[in-house]
């Protein structure tokens, strides 16, 4: 299988699974239980938790809290701030629905971040944006579209600058794959565990003051009375066991990727002359790109019926059909919109995989091409 | 609530000798679906070529439903049956009426009593006891009205040796010819409004159907199956049991395309499902393949185009709404369920490889020589063995089956 859909999810490090087989096995006592059992699981999850402070760069006495999914995680922030008359929030419509709905559902005064045709955002309209008023920023590190980078300390920093909102991450493309630390001008961040080698159902959330957001579930007082829900240790042990092997083998697997996806590039743009690939400062296991005159659908379709598998646009949203807001945000036309196609690495792609993609892609795109979208 | 039902059948006055034929094919499918709809012990008796069902448990709803389903039925009636009392008294009758007709004490009915004497001995005439009964009800509610012509509802009272039967609450079952007594045919489906409807025309018919959709896989998703299968689902309730098959046709469509004049794209790759639609009958022992053609509704529809499809099928084409209007297709698949289904979204194969200017006066030359320089026959079977078959209950589920096969 030449699986090259890594940023939608990828498949468990076989030491992960191991973990999680046996947790599930052994661990199965409430971690709030207040026996011997109980406090031992316990006590593993405020290690684990202090880890994740750590390998954020965040302080001791932060709050790093298990959610289920980064969806839950961008909600609570977003959902659990208190926004006043006249307040307003900043945000950019090509981020993942995950932060664009709960925004957009907030009643809130809405302003947008502008991007170039490159990715990248205006500064000059950003700084324009920035007034007072403005109570909560939202950033994505990296787009789970486009595999554009952000600046994160510096826009951050300009934030904080001009106002006292909230700064928000969103690193869940970025966490495990490319350097991120938190730094004072963030104030909270979520990161996923199933982008990362483990598995789904769980998810965290960094919070520089665990006070400034309401909880969004209430109940038994789990999570330092921030999430209520019996914490699901092994799901825990085995997000914890992930992130450890991301990011030990975080620099050279980057650097091995970043040969891949230039190299992707580079061949793509030799053998389909048409192709165009306008964002500029990505991440090195994102490479996306539009293919003028033929649906995505269709190329996404024909390779995986030779074994190997791409991405459209975003996982969570490939059934709508045409018109695409967030691809709109990035400057694409909405001619191109079925025309998006984003192909994602991950640690473990081989260069053998990569040859496939590209015999089969140029291959596909060859057999296909007549058929025109009118 | 009822816990008896009587069920009579239409046409069944313009059959002579094979009556008795028509006649089991309705009663098994009816008994089909009480078995599926009814889990209590039932029984059924003939009488006067009506059929009268009896169980110790009352009769869904939902079962009413599913036979209004079944082709063939005029009539489906849910009754009381009560004992006759002496002498010819029928005070009983009276007041099981005026208890059933509650509804009318707040709504304006027109109504009327139709009253038969199966037991002739009876002395009362039936429009004696019908005026009393309409009698009866207006004096007790007096917003109903009598009308012997344009009535909304009627009160079926039959009187028979030991018993009469009442029935207030008679729906109309769909008419025509029970399943199975008019041959069995290939419907192709599209997933656009016109063939679901062709296919209820046709099972009104009686035609035992088999249903196939052409699937250009990959140059289209998967949604559209699953919409096919929601079609399917439909058209099943009218047919006892059924089979879907899915071919794949993807690339067969991009191999005409790469080889055919454009403007003779679309009616290639019909003149193949024509084909491997006659490989499904010939397999499966079908007369005759069923579309939704309409004349005229498309390029492809034209008269010498449908003539076309025509000659490359060996068996007959059924077009039941040839002569039907856009609007009164649309109106009919809302009656029966399949136009909410019609409309859902799909990547549509045939908009993706239409020519810009479809032909429309083919040339006979071109369309018997176009394929003299390949076989495309090594392409038709194989995406015939490679064809998914599906077989589907009257309650319209659908289940995988692992191998391929066209037996029930």
């Amino acid at each position: 299988m030449n699986y090259f859909d890594h940023a939608a999810s990828t498949f468990l490090y076989p030491e992960v699974l191991e973990e999680l087989q046996s947790s599930l096995k052994e661990d199965f006592a409430n971690p709030s239980a207040q026996h011997i059992l109980g406090h031992e699981l316990s006590e593993k999850i405020s290690f684990y938790r202090q880890d994740f402070l750590k390998i954020l760069g965040a302080g001791k006495n932060d709050s790093f809290i298990f959610t289920s999914s980064a969806t839950e995680s961008n909600n609570t922030v977003i959902r659990g701030l208190t926004f006043l008359e006249g307040d307003t929030i900043l945000y950019c419509r090509a981020d993942h629905p995950s932060v664009t709905a709960p925004i957009e559902n907030t009643g809130v005064v809405l302003k947008e971040i502008i991007l170039n045709n490159d990715g990248a955002i205006n500064l000059e309209k950003f700084n324009e944006a920035l007034d007072t008023n403005v109570k909560l920023v939202v950033l994505t590190h990296v787009n789970n579209q486009n595999g554009v980078i952000l600046d994160i300390p510096l826009l951050a920093k300009l934030v904080k600058e001009k106002t006292k909102a909230h700064v928000h991450i969103d690193a869940v493309q970025s966490f495990g794959k490319i350097p991120f630390k938190v730094t004072s001008e963030i104030d909270s961040v979520s990161i996923t565990s199933h982008k990362i080698g483990g598995p789904k159902g769980i998810a965290g959330l960094y919070l520089r003051n665990a006070h400034s957001v309401k909880p969004l579930l209430l109940g038994g007082g789990q999570e330092n009375g921030f999430r209520s829900s019996t914490e699901s240790f092994p799901l825990i042990k085995a997000f914890y066991k992930a992130m450890k092997m991301a990011t030990s083998e975080l620099t050279a697997s980057s650097q091995k990727v970043a040969q891949f996806s230039e190299l992707i590039k580079k061949e793509l743009r030799q053998s389909i002359p048409s192709i165009q690939m306008p964002f500029l400062e990505t991440s090195p296991y994102i490479v996306s790109f539009i293919l003028p005159g033929i649906s995505s659908d269709i190329i996404l379709r024909h390779l995986e019926t030779r074994d190997v598998f791409i991405s459209s646009t975003s996982a969570c949203s490939s059934k709508q059909s045409g018109f695409n807001p967030s691809l709109l945000a990035m400057q694409i036309p909405e001619r191109f919109h079925k025309n998006f196609l984003r192909v994602s690495l991950g640690p473990k792609t081989t260069e053998e995989e990569v040859k496939n993609l590209l015999r089969e892609f140029v291959s596909v795109w060859q057999s296909v091409s007549h058929v025109q979208r009118r | 609530m009822y816990s008896n039902l009587v069920i009579s059948l239409d046409e069944l006055w313009l059959k002579g000798k094979n009556r008795k034929d028509y006649f089991r094919a309705a009663v098994n499918h009816i008994g089909a679906v009480f078995k599926n709809y009814h889990s209590d012990k039932f029984s059924f008796k003939v009488q006067s070529e009506r059929l009268y069902y009896t169980s110790t448990t009352f009769f869904s709803e939902e079962l009413i439903f599913a036979l209004t389903k079944v082709p063939g039925l005029a009539y489906i009636s849910p009754c009381k049956i009560l004992d006759r009392l002496p002498d010819e008294n029928l005070e009983n009758v009276y007041e099981e009426i005026l208890n059933e007709l509650k509804s009318f004490e707040t709504n304006p009915v027109v109504f009327r009593a139709l009253v038969r004497r199966v037991d002739k001995n009876f002395s009362q005439t039936s429009v004696q006891v019908g005026r009393e009964i309409g009698h009866r009800v207006i004096t007790k509610y007096p917003l109903a009205k009598v009308d012997l012509k344009k009535s909304e509802m009627v009160i079926d009272v039959r009187i028979l040796p030991k018993h009469v039967s009442i029935s207030t609450q008679s729906r109309k079952g769909m008419g025509g010819l029970p399943w199975g007594s008019s041959g069995s045919a290939v419907t192709m489906l599209s997933g656009g409004f016109d063939s679901p409807v062709a296919s209820y025309l046709m099972s009104k018919r009686g035609v035992k159907q088999a249903f196939v959709f052409f699937h250009a896989y990959p140059f289209v998703g998967r949604e559209v199956v699953a919409k096919i299968k929601l079609l399917t689902t439909e058209l099943a309730k009218y047919q006892r049991q059924c089979h879907l098959y899915i071919v794949p046709f993807g690339d067969i469509q991009n191999l005409i395309s790469k080889n055919c004049r454009d403007e003779y794209r679309t009616l290639i790759f019909r003149r193949y499902m024509v084909e491997i639609s006659n490989m499904i009958c010939e397999r499966i022992k079908a007369d005759a393949l069923i579309t939704g053609d309409c004349i005229g509704q498309v390029s492809s529809q034209t008269m010498a185009n449908l003539h076309l499809m025509d000659k490359a099928s060996e068996r007959m084409i059924l077009r039941p709404l040839v002569g039907f209007n856009k609007q009164e297709i649309l109106n009919l698949g809302s009656s029966i369920g399949t136009h909410d289904i019609s409309i859902l979204p799909h990547d549509d194969a045939c908009s993706l490889f239409a020519p810009k200017s479809p032909i429309i006066k083919p040339n006979l030359e071109y369309w018997n020589t176009w394929d003299a320089d390949f076989d495309i026959s090594a392409e038709l079977k194989n995406a015939f063995d490679k064809t998914e078959s599906f077989s589907v209950n009257l309650k319209g589920e659908i289940y995988k089956k692992d191998f391929f096969s066209f037996d029930s």
